[in-house]
């Protein structure tokens, strides 16, 4: 008698057995028990989750001599001719050979004829994805109306490749992959069954395998059960599935994350030697990766990433190696290599380079860090662009905030001093309404000449040609050149009058406004238009003082030996 | 063929003989490894481990004979039909397999290059993949096991064959009378397949390859003309474009260690160590990644059926490009 393989010997005969597919199992289990099949039942999933067998299970449910039932009996003889694969009235046709239309006529004529033994004639059509287009539209009316007594299930891994007109007649049932625990539960059933001596964790390694596909898990337990016949210890495991010691996947992180090149070349080389796929070295530097990204940010690292014994620990002090960010990056850089080994001749040279570039790439910046730096520099450079004044005029309030305790202290040490303390303090805060407005207004001319803009531009337009000559509140006199068109106008009544209402208002008493004549004597202060004038051909002056003297104006004048023509700013907002 | 005339894989013959000696033959198995390294020796091994009359695979029987002469009745061998195997050979199979062996104790069917299984033709053969007859195995062999569809590795136990030791490689070599440096090249280059070291293109890699490197590194970046020339030289033998490839590849490969400060036991050209130092002080870590990419980039393109000729000078004037040349990879970046 030849060997079974596990995965043929423990499939599942019932839907008890069925590993992971609770929702499928039990819709089909009611369903059988309320008497309400459908005809056409469709399942799908990935490869090796259990629809073949699911198909199985629901054919001897259906024929069940003690049935129908939810569960099959597996000890009438309909049950056990399914079970070996000998039933007369349950077909399961390989779809995958059996493609053409053909082959689909040749089913339908024995549709017409009533089962010999059970009660419904089954046909399992597995790989159902690859009949021909043909095929499935001959099946279509079949698949519709059947005869009362059939009853189709199909199986198939693709089932984008089936045809809408055939998804819709069908009920559909999605296989999930099985979740890892339970693999490895199942697993352990069958361990302690075959009596076989196995470590929880060798279990879990050949369950991360099997990639949530119950026959692949069993595949490669059986592998590894050839292997090491009843006793298998952990090493062996390891070996057998090509997987990397983890010392070196850490040793390579290590070096891409300490910028040492040669450490990772070295490991690279020992991988290998030791015969490991690049492809599997690259796959499990990915998983240790994600490992340690996730056991920074998961609560429990422990129970989430499944780790046995000091593992955590290790993970925790590679994880301090570098900030999320780099090892972010390391990730996707692994990832994308990944993908490039299947298809690449030189698994060798892509993971050299793929680390090698990992080892030399700076410490990876955290953006957000990054914006906040360049905003700060934006603030700080347009508070840089203020004319040169603004600064000056501001820098003595920050002080005073910045001081503010120091500045009333020396106020007060200076009352004492005086021997008059609380006057000296007192007379700023009670007399401003009647003295503070003309200290700053007769100091300034151009502010009072702003306050005439704010209600009469017009006004203020021609003020700004005159010079305040004298300020003696209640008059005011305002000086313009002999022979200004200006002194007729601001000799009007009504003109004169709103001058000396805003100016009421500005000094809070009764001001009287003279236009003088000015000779071409100098005396009177400028204009504000004068001194605006002045001000500019400064500026320029400066300016020109500033480019000439530049080190690189300089140096460029000196080497071409050139003139310098002429200098235009290029832009007045700056000094 | 036995398990003792193959070199190495030393592990792979321990798991068959146990799995052998435990009853526990699986009925399918999926040998994968790069080409050349004796998967295929493996599975004959196999067979005739199974088949000779001794069970030791003895070779003087009449089943290890036949099994050596490929006349075997319940041995079948399925190999590709032009470029892939079609469905038509699987149904051949499957009719075969039917039936129960006449001969040995069991029918064996060997699969060779089983990534060329076309898609009707792999799903055809999933059903008896899955479940054959008792006294069937099947043995597929593939150097790419990820084009092998999913569902067919899902039913094979895969064994993975590891690429051979370079020192192996190399004391088969130095039985075959070639001298020491030129056996410890031919082992590096050869990647671990036998058959490429000990194949026909031996002198191209041991003479022409000094010669290739030669000509590379006398091009600079203006010299337009003789880039082309050159170009249009390597791109005439389509042949031998892509032995000339993986010896550049092993060239910049070498520089690219030697820029990471690699060790120098890693080098595959020992015998050029001094010309490619030379090389390698001219070039940065950057720019010579961008050029192993660039002859990367060239070989998929090639076997793509690109224009060689238009494919060697793009490959010409990506390899010439000085370190200044980084700030474009670097915008790449």
């Amino acid at each position: 008698m030849s060997y079974l393989v596990l995965a043929r010997k423990w499939r599942p005969q019932t839907f008890a057995d069925l590993v992971g597919q609770e929702h499928v199992s039990r819709t089909l289990a009611n369903a059988i028990t309320s008497g309400r099949a459908h005809h056409a039942f469709l399942f799908t999933g990935a490869r090796g989750v259990g629809k073949t067998s699911a198909a199985r299970i629901l054919a001897k449910a259906l024929n069940c001599e003690a049935g129908p039932a939810a569960e099959p009996c597996n000890s009438c003889q309909s049950c056990t001719e399914i079970t070996s694969g000998h039933s007369v009235d349950v077909f399961e046709i390989d779809g995958a050979s059996n493609t053409g239309v053909d082959d689909v006529r040749e089913l339908r004529e024995t549709l017409r004829y009533m089962p010999s033994q059970s009660r419904y004639k089954i046909f399992i059509i597995d790989e159902v994805h690859m009949l021909s287009i043909n095929a499935f539209n001959a099946l279509l009316k079949t698949l519709e109306e059947p005869p009362e007594h059939v009853k189709f299930i199909f199986a198939t891994t693709e089932p984008h490749k089936i045809p809408v007109t055939i998804l819709s007649r069908c009920q559909r049932f999605d296989f999930r992959k099985i979740p890892s625990p339970k693999v490895i539960a199942q697993l352990r059933r069958i361990v302690d069954a075959e009596q076989i001596e196995i470590s929880d964790r060798s279990l879990a390694l050949i369950a991360q395998r099997g990639g949530g596909s119950m026959r692949d898990s069993l595949s490669t337990l059986d592998q590894v059960v050839a292997f090491c016949s009843e006793q298998v210890a952990d090493d062996d495991v390891q070996g057998l599935l090509g997987m990397v010691d983890r010392r070196l996947l850490f040793d390579a992180l290590e070096g891409c994350m300490r910028q040492d090149c040669s450490m990772v070349l070295n490991v690279v080389r020992r991988v290998d030697d030791l015969g490991h796929s690049f492809r599997q070295f690259c796959q499990e530097l990915v998983e240790v990766v994600r490992q340690t990204i996730l056991c920074e940010l998961v609560s429990d690292p422990q129970e989430t990433l499944g780790l046995f014994g000091d593992e955590l620990q290790a993970l925790a002090s590679l994880s301090k190696l570098a900030n999320q960010d780099d090892w972010q990056r390391l990730l996707s850089m692994l990832i994308k290599t990944e993908a490039e080994l299947s298809s690449s001749s030189f698994p060798r040279l892509l993971v050299e380079m793929t680390l090698v570039r990992a080892a030399s790439l700076p410490p990876a910046r955290d953006v957000a860090g990054l914006i906040r730096k360049v905003e700060a520099l934006e603030g700080a450079f347009s508070s840089g662009t203020i004319p040169r004044p603004a600064p000056k005029s501001a820098a003595p309030v920050s002080t005073m905030i910045a001081t503010g305790n120091q500045v009333v202290e020396s106020v007060v040490s200076y009352g004492q001093q005086a021997a008059v303390a609380p006057p000296v303090t007192a007379p700023p805060v009670t007399a401003p309404p009647v003295t503070a407005p003309p200290v700053t207004a007769v100091q300034d001319w151009s502010g009072f000449v702003q306050l005439v803009r704010g209600s009469s531009p017009p006004l203020a337009a021609m003020l700004e040609h005159g010079s305040l000559l004298n300020m003696a509140l209640p008059e005011m006199k305002i000086g313009f050149p002999a022979g200004s068109f200006l002194i007729a106008q601001l000799n009007d009544p009504s003109r004169r009058q709103r001058i000396e209402e805003i100016a009421q208002e500005a000094y809070g008493q009764k001001v009287t406004i003279v236009i003088e004549t000015l000779g071409s004597r100098n005396e009177a202060p400028m204009s504000l238009v004068e001194a605006e004038k002045k001000k500019e051909s400064d500026r320029e002056r400066r300016l020109r003082d500033d480019a000439l003297t530049h080190p690189t104006v300089k140096k460029a004048v000196e080497i071409f030996s050139g003139e310098i023509e002429s200098i235009t700013p290029i832009d007045k907002g700056f000094v | 063929m036995t398990f003792a005339n193959i070199i190495g894989h030393e592990q792979q013959k321990k798991l068959l003989r146990q799995a052998w000696n435990n009853q526990r033959m699986a009925h399918a198995y999926l040998f994968t490894g790069a080409e050349g390294i004796g998967k295929r020796l493996m599975a004959i091994a196999v067979v005739r481990l199974i088949f000779c009359e001794k069970q030791t695979g003895c070779g003087t029987c009449s089943g290890c004979r036949r099994i050596d002469h490929n006349n075997h009745p319940d041995l079948h061998i399925v190999e590709t039909d032009g470029t892939a195997i079609k469905i038509d050979a699987i149904r051949q199979l499957q009719k075969e397999l039917a039936h129960p062996p006449l001969e040995a104790p069991r029918r064996v069917c060997i699969i060779d290059d089983a990534d060329r299984l076309n898609p009707a033709a792999g799903n055809a053969l999933l059903k008896t993949l899955e479940e054959p007859r008792a006294e069937v195995m099947l043995i597929l062999i593939s150097a790419h096991p990820d084009m092998v569809l999913e569902t067919i590795r899902s039913r094979c136990q895969q064994l993975p064959f590891a690429r051979l030791e370079q020192s192996m490689i190399a004391k088969v070599l130095s039985q075959q009378q070639i001298d020491d440096t030129q056996c410890q090249v031919l082992a590096a280059l050869s990647e671990g397949s036998l058959k490429k070291a000990l194949g026909s293109d031996r002198d191209f890699y041991i003479e022409q390859r000094k010669e290739v490197f030669k000509s590379l590194s006398a091009l600079s970046v203006g010299s337009i003309v003789p880039m082309l020339e050159l170009a249009e030289k390597w791109a005439a033998d389509k042949e031998q474009l892509d032995d000339l490839t993986s010896v550049l590849l092993s060239c910049y490969r070498d520089i690219f260690l030697i820029v990471s400060q690699g060790s120098s036991s890693l080098l595959t050209n020992i015998d050029m160590q001094e010309r490619i130092r030379q090389h390698a002080a001219k070039e940065t870590p950057l720019s010579i990644q961008h050029k192993l990419e660039a002859i990367l980039d060239c070989r998929y393109h090639l076997q793509r059926n690109v224009n060689r000729q238009l494919a060697m000078e793009r490959l010409l004037i990506q390899l010439t490009q000085g370190p200044c040349g980084d700030q474009a990879s670097r915008s790449q970046l």
